[in-house]
């Protein structure tokens, strides 16, 4: 039903809103329309319908009717001899209870269950006999060998969960993926009925990070809501500047104490995460002269450009340097491995530089660097983990059969390419080898493709953010940071076609984006829906987002348009819009304002909508037409004005709460609600500001749009209310 | 290699340079591209004679890496930190002035010092119809190769290739005669761009509103590279490491030609005499545009700077006829302003390779220009075609899909 927005308001309200209407009138002139309308919908927020998205996705995984409810008398339960170790999966479960229900359940011994109704019994069957019990009952079979090692089968039925690994890990990845499928029912939560038989195809599955002192809270909070849900096993972390008491005069600022560390071993290792430290040495050594400090070690004259960058392996005070520090790094670790680094030592200083290091030649210093650290790390029971891109130089071809073979090499390939020849290069040698991609998805796919090709131990994401790395990260390089979901699913399952997107649900950027943004945020789980209005644009409208003619959109016709986002009411993000059909509204569907492209010069500079509810979160679809060149510059805004004469200013921060049709978000902040092609075969977005109205009591007369008239001017696609904040 | 220059704005700001040191009445921090070691003296010299006669202002100077400066440019504006004074190449500051945050030159320097330079290289950092660069140094590309390699594969050393195609075919013979690569063609990242122009072959529309570099010549051209890689005639870290890893492999004795700035063969020369020693020179084998792409350093001022008027004056100091001339005696650079590049030094014949660079890049200068394609969205259009270039080269699209898809990017976003 529709209605003039200014009926239902009191009259001192309406008297209020009109000497307000009439003032803006006076004052701005032109604007791009007025008038508008809201009609109310039950369900302007709904929660997500249909059968969970598991990710990684399963090897094996069959939908079953019904599903098992929560009730008060569930119970989770754990083997009789059930170890600390054992116990994370199930806490893990409570935690997922806590964060999305409020509650918790009670954890039991196989011993207090008289019978397996109402249970989630967890653990491997020669551990738990309730396990044994129940998948025996289902015909279902799991041993140290069958799936194997991290492998587990989960069975939901409407009576009992049965989530049984081949091995401990194995166990704690089955809870990994039933925590997957918790949604709410009618009444309640519930678990979707399905039978899973899973395991991983690569061995490592790997995240490289950089320890800050600001990591017990970024990367512990990364390890609990998504490395280890989503099953990453190993994570490779940047160590030279955690404040080391050998190294005491080469403390950064910036550099993580050891209680930081600590904290963060903690959570990975109560979520079954390997933590390998990485401390860089021949090349990227700068860190070894922070403070001024070891001047003595330079390979290359200080007052040379980036002298810090390496040292001289001919200095034995390198390695008295080095190896106090490696042995803290070993005590407050324990790793089986230690990365060196050992990357791009040429690549941004003459290496060597000195008459007897060019006497011996590149390959020779390297090769004498890396067996006396790897000779060292042996001595200390330690494996030794390196980057493997000077292998692949010509300058090291003869040295290659000096290095032993049991160093782990890691060759990282950050292109989006086909095939990954280096790779077998590494296998053909005989090194160990790892696969490291960075974040764009079809090296993530196609590299974790080439490595079960070439069946290697594993895959690394990495994830470049300078020397440090905390939740800033998420604000500004966030697609560093979702696609981590991609590489959980290509590690874990890689796919068999290389094309993003139809590599299941976690390869189109756009989806790992959101799910990421999902889990970070771990709202609790409404089951109801939330009544609201949808705001009528056609009064307000200034332009098509359709382009038949080389009027609409940005002037650049069909190819360059937004005709693949439906007109009508759709749910984006969980909330129903209505994007205006300009076939129907005189060729206009959405507000787009002044703009410093000449296709835009024409436009309205600001736009106003009528609305005449109250609201406790205000919904926008919009995006901008062109790019702004800074992160975060104010571009526009929504004004809120309420019928008391009071006002809400929302700014529109670019990148941030609201981007370009055409660019990948970059923040955590950014929303992306709706993604689409072109009919050029351009992917395109528009973004999703949920605005929290901080006065819920007053009704919101109108919502202005104004912009600063740059190139990237607000485009506004739908605007909805929510009576609560969902 | 992406780990070098990837410092982001986030984490870059522990790094960044300190603040100015007390100083007397005004410290401008300046910012030069790589010219550490070769020209520390000349620097150092220029800085002493300005702070000698400008008493009360002090020169701090910073050396960066070129794959570095532009994000750690970024950082500093961020952090507030930002030098007064930096060297950028053309591409660089476009990017920067679309941001915003350099001072305009058209308005910040008189006319009659505009009238110094060459109007042609006034014009290259032109952005939207301002100047946001002092036009400083620029440096034609020449043709360096090894003729001990040259000679080994059967190839003559006194006939360098004069053409694109010749090059390319002594490239390949180097490759099969001899097994070490014959060279590292400019066609990585954007440089793709000006390859395009030097064989004639546009970008944009006349007007500028259309990209345009996917018609049949153009897909041809970009195959052309693509299947000699596959062939292996050219190391796939051509693509990522451009003209610092091919300037390395050269000096190494691991490739045949350089193509490149003849300030490189300082490089090499202290890098490896017995390489330099076999090193010969040759103008740069035009294309079928007959031009040829001239890079072009720039001096620009942060509008952040404190002391905009003064950091102004000492770029024209930097680029003035004076210090331009000892500089282009110093290396193998071109000045910027008419009365330096007239001075018959810049003609002279010599005997090194560093001496015959110079006359042949002198020789070259009626061919070249600037061709950094200026674009609104630099930034991402750029990165779009980087993009399709490496999905055409690592098999991720044929050529003519990159250049398709790139195409359908630009057109959206110009």
């Amino acid at each position: 039903m529709e209605r003039p927005a200014v009926t239902g308001l009191n009259p001192l309200t309406r008297l209020r809103l009109l000497r307000l209407l009439a003032a803006l009138v006076i004052l701005v002139v032109p604007v791009g329309g007025t008038g508008a309308a809201t009609s109310a919908v039950p369900d302007a927020w709904a929660p997500p319908a249909g059968r969970p998205v598991i990710i990684p996705q399963p090897q094996s995984l069959r939908w079953l009717p019904g599903s098992f409810p929560l009730s008060d008398q569930t119970r989770i339960v754990v083997g009789d001899d059930a170890a600390a170790e054992d116990l994370y999966a199930a806490r893990d479960l409570n935690e997922e209870f806590r964060a999305l229900t409020g509650r918790t359940l009670p954890v039991v011994r196989a011993a207090a269950v008289a019978e397996p109704r109402d249970v989630i019994v967890l653990g491997e069957p020669a551990l738990n006999r309730w396990a044994e019990m129940l998948l025996a009952r289902e015909g279902l079979r799991v041993s140290p060998a069958d799936p194997g090692p991290e492998g587990y089968v989960l069975k939901v039925t409407p009576t009992a969960v049965v989530a049984a690994g081949s091995d401990r890990r194995g166990t704690y990845y089955a809870v990994q993926t039933l925590r997957q499928l918790l949604a709410p029912a009618s009444s309640g939560f519930s678990f979707a009925g399905a039978e899973v038989r899973d395991w991983p195809i690569h061995r490592v599955r790997a995240v490289h990070i950089l320890l800050d002192n600001a990591s017990d809270e970024f990367h512990v909070a990364l390890i609990d809501r998504i490395l280890s849900r989503f099953k990453f096993n190993t994570i490779v972390a940047e160590a030279e500047y955690v404040r080391w008491e050998s190294g005491r005069n080469l403390w950064h600022p910036s550099g993580a104490s050891k209680e930081e560390v600590a904290a963060l071993l903690q959570a990975a290792r109560e979520r079954h995460i390997e933590v390998i430290p990485l401390i860089q040495t021949l090349g990227h050594a700068e860190w070894l002269y922070n403070n001024n400090q070891n001047l003595d070690l330079l390979e290359i004259p200080p007052d040379q450009s980036n002298a810090r960058y390496v040292y001289n392996p001919l200095n034995p005070r390198v390695y008295e340097v080095l190896f106090p520090i490696f042995d803290e790094a070993i005590k407050l670790f324990q790793p089986r491995y230690l990365h060196i680094g050992h990357d791009e030592v040429r690549n941004v200083v003459p290496f060597p530089w000195s008459a007897e290091g060019k006497r011996l030649g590149f390959g020779e210093l390297f090769v004498r660097d890396t067996l006396k650290l790897y000779e060292f790390l042996k001595s200390r029971g330690v494996g030794t983990m390196m980057w493997g891109d000077v292998l692949l130089t010509n300058d090291f071809a003869r040295e290659i059969d000096r290095l032993p073979r049991d160093i782990v090499t890691v060759d990282w390939q950050y292109q989006e390419a086909a095939r990954y020849p280096s790779l077998s290069r590494f296998v053909k040698w005989g090194f160990p080898t790892i696969a490291a991609t960075w974040w764009k998805p079809q090296n993530i796919v196609g590299f974790a493709q080439e490595g079960e090709r070439q069946r290697i131990l594993g895959m690394l994401r990495t994830t470049w953010t300078g020397h440090f790395q905390n939740r800033a990260v998420l604000e500004r390089q966030y697609q560093q940071i979702y696609t981590y979901l991609v590489a959980a699913e290509a590690f874990w399952k890689p796919p068999r076609t290389a094309a993003p997107g139809q590599t299941g649900p976690a390869a189109h950027a756009d989806d790992a984006a959101a799910r990421f943004r999902r889990e970070w945020h771990r709202a609790p789980l409404r089951g109801a829906p939330v009544p609201g209005f949808i705001v009528d644009l056609r009064a307000a409208a200034t332009r098509s987002h359709i382009d038949a003619n080389g009027q609409g959109w940005i002037g650049k016709g069909r190819d360059f348009d937004l005709r693949a986002l439906p007109a009508g009411r759709r749910r984006y993000g969980g909330i129903v819009f209505e994007v205006v059909d300009p076939a129907k509204n005189q060729g206009r569907s959405i507000i787009l304002l002044r703009g410093a492209r000449e296709e835009l010069r024409r436009l309205p500079p600001r736009g106003r909508i009528l609305v005449g509810q109250r609201a406790a979160v205000v919904a926008f679809l919009h995006a901008t037409p062109f790019a702004a060149p800074r992160f975060g510059e104010e571009i526009g805004a929504y004004t809120v004005r309420y019928g008391d004469g009071a006002q809400e200013t929302i700014p529109l921060l670019y990148k941030r709460t609201i981007g370009s049709w055409l660019e990948e978000p970059v923040s955590i902040d950014q929303e992306i609600a709706w993604s689409g092609q072109t009919l050029s075969g351009l992917e395109v977005r528009l973004s999703l500001l949920r605005w929290v109205n901080p006065h819920p009591e007053k009704t919101i007369a109108a919502i202005e749009v104004t912009t600063r008239g740059s190139d990237a001017t607000p485009a506004l696609f739908a605007v909805t209310l929510l009576s609560e904040k969902p | 290699m992406q780990r070098v220059i990837l410092l982001t704005l986030i984490l870059l700001s522990a790094a960044l340079p300190p603040g100015a040191a007390a100083a007397p009445d005004v410290t401008l921090e300046f910012w030069t591209i790589s010219l550490q070691p070769f020209f520390t003296d000349y620097v150092n010299g220029m800085i002493a004679t300005y702070e000698r006669t400008h008493p009360g202002i002090r020169i701090r100077w910073v050396d960066v890496q070129f794959a570095a400066i532009e994000q750690k440019l970024l950082a500093s504006l961020a952090g507030r930190v930002a030098p007064d004074v930096v060297n950028l190449n053309t591409e660089m500051a476009i990017r920067l002035a679309e941001q915003g945050v350099l001072v305009d030159m058209d308005a910040a320097v008189p006319a009659a010092e505009k009238k110094r330079f060459f109007e042609g290289l006034w014009n290259s950092v032109r952005y939207r119809g301002r100047n946001y660069g002092l036009p400083w140094y620029v440096a034609p590309n020449v043709l360096a190769y090894n003729a001990g390699l040259y000679r080994r594969a059967g190839l003559d050393p006194l006939a360098p290739p004069a053409t694109e195609d010749k090059l390319i075919a002594h490239a390949k013979t180097i490759k099969d005669k001899t097994n070490v690569y014959g060279f590292m063609p400019n066609v990585d990242t954007i440089r793709m761009l000006h390859r395009f122009q030097e064989n004639g072959l546009a970008i944009l529309s006349a007007d500028g509103k259309r990209a345009v570099f996917n018609s049949p010549a153009h897909v041809a051209y970009l195959a052309k590279y693509v299947q000699l890689l596959k062939r292996d005639y050219f190391p796939e870290d051509t693509l990522r490491r451009g003209f610092l890893g091919a300037t390395e492999r050269y000096s190494a004795g691991q490739l045949g030609i350089l193509t490149t700035g003849p300030q490189f063969l300082l490089r090499v020369k202290q890098d490896n005499p017995d390489v330099y020693a076999q090193t010969l020179v040759a103008p740069y084998p035009m294309g079928k545009g007959k031009t040829i792409h001239l890079p072009t350093m720039a001096v620009t001022i942060p509008k952040t700077s404190k002391n905009v008027k003064v950091a102004v004056e000492f770029g024209l100091f930097v680029t003035n006829d004076r210090n331009q001339l000892q500089f282009g005696k110093l290396t193998v650079v071109l000045p910027s302003t008419r009365a330096a590049a007239a001075n018959p030094f810049f003609k002279q014949s010599g005997a090194t390779a560093e001496d015959k660079a110079r006359k042949i890049a002198a020789a070259e200068l009626p061919f070249a220009r600037d061709l950094t394609v200026v674009v609104p969205q630099a930034a991402d259009l750029y990165r779009v075609f980087r993009e399709a270039i490496e999905s055409a080269f690592f098999g991720k699209m044929t050529p003519q899909e990159a250049l398709d898809w790139a195409v359908k990017q630009w057109n959206a976003r110009l």
